[in-house]
């Protein structure tokens, strides 16, 4: 299949003015301007429509904490268990939730299914792609994270910790006992990262510290403090996947989190991704999310970066997602005009070459 | 004091490219286009070829009343269902870090108060932000009076066994204190806290604000104005879209809104950026609100929310009405704010570009004619 004549994000090689995209089997074949070819019968003109990667959401509760559901469709959160390493949220992903289609509605291809906040380790975060038409196979991995959780949300929650010091030792605990724990191991030995929900820049530090203490790779989840430990971030290499930037803070610990956040990241030059932190603000609105950080400062590029090869990158699938280059897979979707732009709307979604949604 | 130098949109209809507003002791004095000759002095700002719009208005929201970032709210009585003359204007803090957000958006008037635990909840406020205390921000008092219908009471009251724990205890108790109320205004019996606080309503000098979500709640709502003969707005109002006809009927309004947000119950089922369209066209007196207030929904994404509005197939001044002057006839303050004209509030945003665009900044907001620290 060709699209001719589109305007094409391609994240990692710039906007192509008037481009096209070529697949085959699922995979992108390739990508170029149109003078690099000569339109045939069979190629599909996009007649100056927008073609941008699937986006991609390091961090929802997709599927885990379902749309216009209360007990029956909410698995997000293991009261009573602690330190859950072996929970899996692969296993309470339900892909019927209404918002998979919210999400593709809004552009999204791929997102992370995380467990909730309330427990120090809350489980492992699963990859799901967003192809509805298989809805058995939209699990792509069911460990691509282990998500850790400090301060308010983790602590007081009727069982120990109480105090952020409980939380370090029993965090340490588990780290110095993991070594039969499958996920544990997997972190330890850094093949897995760790999502470490932290708002409060004291959290921030703690995590980098457990991260330098037992080598782990971490990423920063939320981050509203981010820009008060934007040194030893940058310095430590630690992304962090900002948001959602789209709520009001309703604690103290969020109080700096605001939409300006992405900005002062990158002026900080710190790695960074966006969320929505999916259902607190709806899947659909990672663009919005992205347009607005533009509004307070963030270029263009690198706001689409943001929610697409960055969040990639913090999954470890930049392999083959997050952009569109020759080789990846056929994870696009058809704007109809520039996604930063009050005007446009989703029109086709693509999911390893295959038509998953229309709108 | 005049803005110029930019496109003018009055949140009516009109638009007047290279458009001058003038105004002096925080009242229009005049509008329209740029005259030949018109003499600008250094204290006039320059809008640099940007818009000039009116400052927005969030018709309902919890600004000032759910403060930011701080554990405790004001809107939620857990005590008694019954309390309308609870008054908005005794729980606004000035200070809320969502006051200065708000205006750097472009947003001038929130009105807000009471949440959705009591059934008769306590009477709205038209609040300006203008960095006073209640008495000096409260544009107006006892906007509305403010209903709750469906889970938010039942959960609150029903939870703890108390009335109501039900739909028919909800209906019930509301008949109670409408009845009392009314036989007040036939008997000349002089009236509890309570009932004279809603008086107003049954003499149809302001409407009620009814949090109705389920079409079955909002249908309830609409017969409950019938049967009563008051005037109803229909605030949150997902499933509206199925009762045009009803809502027509009755001449009630609606205020959608948060619509950035994921429905959390089959009761909240429904949101769209899609309803207000099919409402508005309709002839229902149609706006949005952002419902801010911590961990639900951002004062900010007011103006954004009218953009997605208008992506989903509104026309963009319909859209700007909903945030601005249909907004302020919901609350019944637009002979004041909502939009630019001659008498009326000088409350008035300057934007960098198109204010729908999503990345239109927000370069200066004037309320009652000073111009804001953003």
């Amino acid at each position: 299949m060709r699209w001719i004549h589109g305007r094409i994000y391609t994240v990692e090689d710039g906007v192509l003015s008037d481009g096209y995209l070529e697949t085959e089997g699922g995979v992108i074949k390739a990508v170029g301007p149109m003078d690099e070819i000569t339109p045939s019968l069979g190629d599909v003109d996009l007649e100056g429509a927008c073609i941008l990667p699937g986006l991609v959401d390091a961090h929802t509760s997709l599927g885990l904490k379902e749309d216009s559901m209360r007990r029956e469709g909410n698995d997000w959160n293991e009261h009573g268990w602690i330190i859950g390493t072996e929970l899996r949220a692969a296993d309470g992903f339900n892909p019927q939730d209404r918002a998979v289609r919210y999400a593709l509605e809004g552009g999204i291809t791929t997102v992370a299914v995380a467990p909730g906040n309330e427990n120090l380790i809350g489980g492992q975060v699963a990859l799901a792609r967003l192809c509805v038409s298989s809805p058995g196979e939209m699990i792509a991995d069911p460990f691509c994270a282990l998500k850790m959780s400090l301060g308010e949300q983790a602590k007081g929650n009727g069982v120990p910790p109480c105090t952020r010091m409980a939380i370090g030792a029993m965090l340490r605990q588990c780290l110095r006992d993991g070594g039969q724990d499958a996920a544990v191991k997997a972190v330890l030995q850094r093949k897995k990262p760790v999502f470490i929900h932290a708002n409060r820049c004291d959290d921030i530090a703690f995590a980098v510290r457990l991260s330098w203490e037992f080598g782990f790779r971490c990423v920063i989840v939320h981050g509203a403090d981010a820009l008060l430990a934007a040194d030893l971030l940058r310095e430590s290499d630690i992304p962090v996947l900002a948001g959602s930037i789209l709520l009001t803070p309703d604690s103290y610990e969020t109080r700096n989190m605001d939409m300006d956040l992405p900005a002062g990241l990158e002026r900080a030059g710190v790695r960074f991704a966006l969320t929505t932190d999916h259902h607190l603000s709806p899947i659909q609105s990672l663009s919005v999310a992205a347009a607005l950080a533009v509004r307070d400062g963030l270029r263009e590029d690198r706001a689409l970066e943001a929610v697409t090869l960055e969040p990639a990158k913090l999954l470890g699938v930049d392999g083959w997602i997050g952009s569109l280059r020759a080789g990846k897979d056929a994870d696009f979707v058809i704007w109809s005009g520039s996604p930063f732009s009050y005007r446009s709307r989703v029109q086709k979604v693509f999911i390893r070459g295959k038509l998953e949604a229309e709108f | 004091m005049k803005i110029f130098n930019g496109t003018i949109l009055t949140g009516d209809g009109q638009v007047y490219p290279n458009g001058c507003v003038s105004f002096q002791d925080g009242r229009i004095t005049a509008l329209g286009p740029m005259r030949a000759g018109e003499e600008v002095s250094g204290e006039d700002y320059d809008a640099g070829g940007g818009y000039i719009l009116p400052g927005l208005v969030d018709p309902h929201c919890h600004v000032g009343s759910g403060p930011e970032a701080v554990g405790s709210t004001e809107y939620s009585e857990l005590y008694d269902p019954l309390v309308p003359h609870y008054d908005a204007a005794d729980a606004f803090l000035p200070v809320d870090p969502a006051i200065r957000k708000a205006l750097r958006r472009g947003i001038t008037t929130v009105v807000g108060g009471p949440g959705s635990t009591a059934l008769a909840g306590g009477q709205l406020a038209a609040f300006k932000l203008n960095g006073a205390y209640a008495p000096q921000a409260c544009i107006k008092r006892a906007c509305a009076v403010k209903f709750a219908l469906g889970e938010a009471p039942k959960s609150a009251f029903g939870g703890r066994g108390r009335a109501p724990g039900t739909r028919m205890a909800a209906a019930a108790l509301l008949r109670r204190i409408l009845d009392e109320t009314r036989a007040c205004l036939d008997t000349g019996k002089t009236p509890s806290a309570a009932c004279k606080a809603m008086l107003p309503l049954l003499e149809g000098k302001i409407p009620a604000h009814i949090h109705a979500q389920r079409a079955d709640d909002i249908r309830f709502a609409l017969s409950l104005a019938e049967e009563y003969h008051f005037r109803v707005v229909i605030v949150h109002g997902q499933q509206s879209p199925q009762l045009i006809e009803e809502m027509r009927r009755v001449g009630a309004g609606v205020i959608f809104g948060p619509l950035f947000f994921t429905s959390r119950d089959m009761e909240s089922d429904g949101i769209s950026f899609r309803s207000p369209e099919i409402t508005r066209k309709a002839g229902i007196l149609t706006a949005v609100c952002t419902d801010a207030c911590p961990g639900l929904s951002s004062v900010q994404l007011l103006p954004t929310t009218a953009s997605l509005l208008a992506r989903e197939g509104m026309d963009p001044m319909d859209a700007l009405r909903c945030v601005s002057l249909d907004a302020a006839r919901l609350c019944g303050i637009e002979n004041r704010v909502g939009s630019l004209a001659v008498g009326k509030d000088a409350d008035i945003a300057v934007y960098d570009r198109f204010p729908l665009e999503l990345t239109a900044r927000v370069r200066a907001v004037f309320v009652d004619g000073r111009r804001a620290a953003l």
